[in-house]
């Protein structure tokens, strides 16, 4: 995985800096076209497929390590205990649920998968400004707690409100979300612990534009099973998890107000100035103050002159 | 270790025909034994007879078994029906996942075969739907798995959980 060192984020928060002052666009408002990285993986969630074993929350918990959950991974209780949320979500203690949804244009319950959706050109990394996210080029979005400063600006910046924050410790914040498997299997070309923990194959693993090729096969061969929309292809420009649903994506239980560009094109502007905020504003005022201490200690030197310019 | 591995596989990999006597060549068994993906339950014991009194073999063994295929997807291309060199699911639904890149192989036969299920999905697909649409047979998980100690602790089972009335068929 790619560390950044704290010095290596002044770096390049200086870089930045300079390139605004001399006028180049800074990072993230390079990133408009961005389709995502030839080759990059993903993952297709069938949803006429999925039955709510849970196979791969109790996968995912195993593959991370994560706490023991309050009942075993069997308890289907937990479909119905979404207490005041109303659905279920990924918390610090599991990296993915899977959510039910009892839609009257469905004569079943409907199951949903949810975890990072790996954006192609993700907010929360756009939104971070110590960068301790990654988009990798296999397509994962990986985080790294080494340089996180707890400032959960990415929590706010998610459009699918992913990112939770574990709090037992102030002076080691840390974000949990899914990771892709990154470190374990996918950084290895191997699928994440969830898929090959689901007994329905309502989760297949490849790259993005196969996956976009049997999403699309599927809707094409069985038109009365599918609707004819493809979530994640073009949601907040791209996701790396894609979804196929028997019913409008509204009815599932999906945000569908998420806009299809991707959610940096909005704050980009702003987000910009961030890190010249950070870098340019310091040496900027120490640059006033001594200009100004220079005129009172010079007051009829040349110097003043150039500091009038 | 690794030919051990190869080993167990080779023995555990599909159907072992079980219960007495086999059956001559041409029949088809009675009691198949799905093993190949025990790890976390028991293996499965599968009344195949009971099936044959059920459905017309082609439901499941699409075409192979020489009668005609029922899905009309199928039957846009396969209007005869031979059969097939071997009629098991393991033969064309691998203990693979399937993934993106069936999806690009150029062979002729991906044209449209591009999205075969694992043997799991196979299983898992074909059995419960099928149950869910005839609404008859096991639908629950615990109703033909049980679970392995490996499975016990990948879902986080106690005993205590176990012994419920609900979750008792897992240990018959
Ligand atoms: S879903 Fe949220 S946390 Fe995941 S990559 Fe997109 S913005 Fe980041
Ligand atoms: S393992 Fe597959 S079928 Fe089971 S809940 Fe997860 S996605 Fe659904």
């Amino acid at each position: 995985m790619k560390r950044i060192s704290r010095r290596s984020f002044f770096k390049a928060g200086t870089t930045a800096a300079l390139a605004g002052i001399l006028g180049f666009k800074s990072a993230p408002a390079q990133a408009r076209a961005f389709s995502g990285y030839a080759h990059s993986k993903a993952v297709l969630v069938d949803l006429t497929r999925c039955i709510g074993c849970r196979s791969c929350e109790a996968a995912c918990n195993k593959e991370q390590g994560l706490p023991a959950p309050a009942t075993p991974f069997t308890d289907q209780s937990v479909f119905a205990d979404t207490g005041h949320l109303g659905h279920r979500r990924p918390d610090d203690k599991a990296y993915t649920v899977v959510d039910r949804t009892d839609s009257p244009l469905a004569d079943h319950p409907l199951f949903r998968k949810i975890q990072c959706n790996h954006c192609l050109e993700p907010s929360c990394l756009t939104a971070c400004f110590v960068n301790a996210y990654t988009k990798t080029a296999q397509g994962a979005v990986i985080y790294d707690p080494s340089v996180c400063v707890g400032c959960r600006t990415c929590m706010v910046a998610c459009p699918f409100s992913i990112p939770a924050f574990r709090y037992d410790s102030a002076l080691h914040p840390r974000i949990m979300k899914c990771q892709f498997c990154y470190e374990t299997r996918l950084q290895y070309d191997r699928p994440p612990a969830c898929v090959e923990a689901c007994p329905r194959d309502a989760l297949t693993f490849g790259e993005r534009e196969s996956l976009l090729r049997i999403a699309r096969h599927r809707i094409r061969t069985r038109p009365d099973e599918y609707v004819n929309h493809i979530y994640g292809e073009h949601e907040a420009g791209g996701t790396s998890w894609l979804y196929l649903s028997p019913v409008p994506f509204a009815e599932a239980g999906f945000d569908t107000t998420v806009p299809t560009e991707p959610i940096i094109n909005y704050v980009k502007d702003f987000l910009a100035i961030v890190p010249m905020v950070l870098t340019i504003w310091p040496a900027l005022f120490a640059g006033f103050h001594l200009l100004a201490r220079r005129n009172r200690v010079h007051p009829d030197s040349a110097d003043t002159e150039i500091s009038d310019e | 270790m690794k030919y051990f591995l190869f080993a167990a596989m080779a023995i555990s990999i599909g159907a072992i025909p079980a219960g007495g006597a086999p059956p001559p060549e041409d029949e088809p068994p009675r009691l198949i034994v799905l093993d190949s993906l025990a790890h976390f339950y028991e293996p499965v014991r599968f009344d195949h007879q009971l099936h044959i009194d059920y459905a017309d073999c082609a439901e499941c063994h699409h075409h192979t078994t020489a009668s005609p295929a029922t899905d009309p997807r199928c039957t846009i291309c396969h209007t005869t029906a031979t059969a097939g060199a071997s009629v098991a699911c393991r033969n064309c639904h691998g203990t693979k996942r399937p993934s993106g890149e069936d999806a690009a192989k150029p062979r002729p036969s991906h044209r449209y075969h591009i999205d075969i299920v694992s043997l799991a999905g196979a299983y898992h697909i074909n059995c419960l739907d099928c149950h869910q649409a005839v609404d008859a047979g096991p639908i629950e998980c615990i109703d033909c798995h049980a679970f392995t100690e490996e499975g016990k602790k990948f879902f986080h089972l106690t005993d205590s959980l176990l012994g419920s009335p609900k979750n008792q068929g897992a240990d018959q």
